[in-house]
């Protein structure tokens, strides 16, 4: 209890005001990177439409590149709001600008060259956490439309079989 | 030595609890919500449960991180105050080096960043359950038979 109350205690009240405003900030990227998905499924649709005539080389290619061209985009679209959320705090460092310090957190790079003012000083860890997250979502995507793929592949097999 | 290993691995089997549990009510909650909504159009269908899940992850992890927090106080191992701070920049891997630990139990860092990545897959993981069979929005691709 009393490691507890001392946590209570090391978990200003200020931290709470962080946890909540990053909670915030990361929900948005959650929208922004739903709409990728959505953006990707269709993207993904229409390629696999395009390139039906091609060999299942050529096809799977191009559904991978498309697809991470597009969570690339999204990833880079998250970090700037992060960015923008960083300038609106009015938070400054002294060897980078708030888009390199978001890159660097939410990738979980964590140099220490910079690192976040005493009074803000959650805004990296929970930037890294919805990085995190957030490119744990891209990689399920890349998995799921890989499978998409693994059908097609198959569906070569069995034209050589038969 | 041999006592972080024990705190560390202890630490690491409630969270593993923790997030079994969360887990388990997530994919079972998206499934439930997938079918109620079924006659909505695919996409913002899509989008809100995968919003609603990725959210309870997030908190999922953040609650993790408070754990290891406890943890941290618990041993002393950082200066008082910095505790939730320093468990939060080991779960994500960044590393900063701003505040070093406890030189007696400095294991407690790198067994944290095992148990943050290690839990960050299981999520992906619980991503990917959710996008395939809640959502199921992929797999209906255009082929030619």
């Amino acid at each position: 209890m009393r490691s507890i109350d001392a946590l209570l205690q090391g978990i200003a009240a200020e931290m709470w005001g962080q946890l909540f405003a990053g909670g915030i900030v990361s929900f948005l990227n959650f929208g922004i990177h739903a709409v990728i998905t959505g953006v990707v499924i269709l993207a993904t649709r229409h390629t696999a439409k395009r390139t039906d005539h091609l060999h299942v080389f050529m096809r799977v290619t191009a559904l991978m590149t498309v697809t991470l061209i597009a969570l690339t985009c999204a990833h880079v679209v998250e970090i700037a709001v992060w960015a923008v959320y960083y300038d609106f705090m009015g938070v400054s460092f002294k060897s980078a600008t708030p888009f390199e310090f978001a890159f660097e957190n939410y990738t979980a790079l964590g140099y220490g060259d910079p690192v976040p003012p005493e009074h803000q000083r959650l805004l990296g860890p929970i930037t890294a956490l919805n990085g995190l997250l957030l490119i744990g979502w891209s990689v399920a995507i890349i998995f799921e439309v890989m499978r998409m793929a693994e059908v097609q592949v198959g569906r070569i097999e069995e034209k050589d079989d038969s | 030595m041999h006592g972080q290993l024990v705190v560390g691995a202890v630490c690491c089997l409630v969270n593993i609890a923790i997030h079994a549990a969360i887990m388990s009510w997530v994919v079972i909650a998206a499934r439930r919500a997938a079918r109620v909504t079924a006659r909505f159009p695919g996409a913002p269908r899509l989008t809100v449960i995968m919003m609603a899940t990725v959210l309870v992850l997030l908190a999922a992890h953040a609650s993790e991180v408070l754990v290891w927090a406890l943890v941290y106080i618990a041993v002393g191992l950082v200066p008082p105050g910095n505790d939730f701070y320093f468990a939060f920049v080991n779960y994500t891997t960044l590393g900063y080096g701003d505040i070093l630990p406890n030189p007696e139990w400095r294991m407690l860092g790198p067994i944290t960043a095992m148990n943050g990545v290690l839990l960050f897959g299981w999520s992906t993981a619980v991503i990917f359950e959710v996008l395939r069979t809640s959502a199921g929005a992929l797999r209906n691709l255009p082929t030619h038979s």
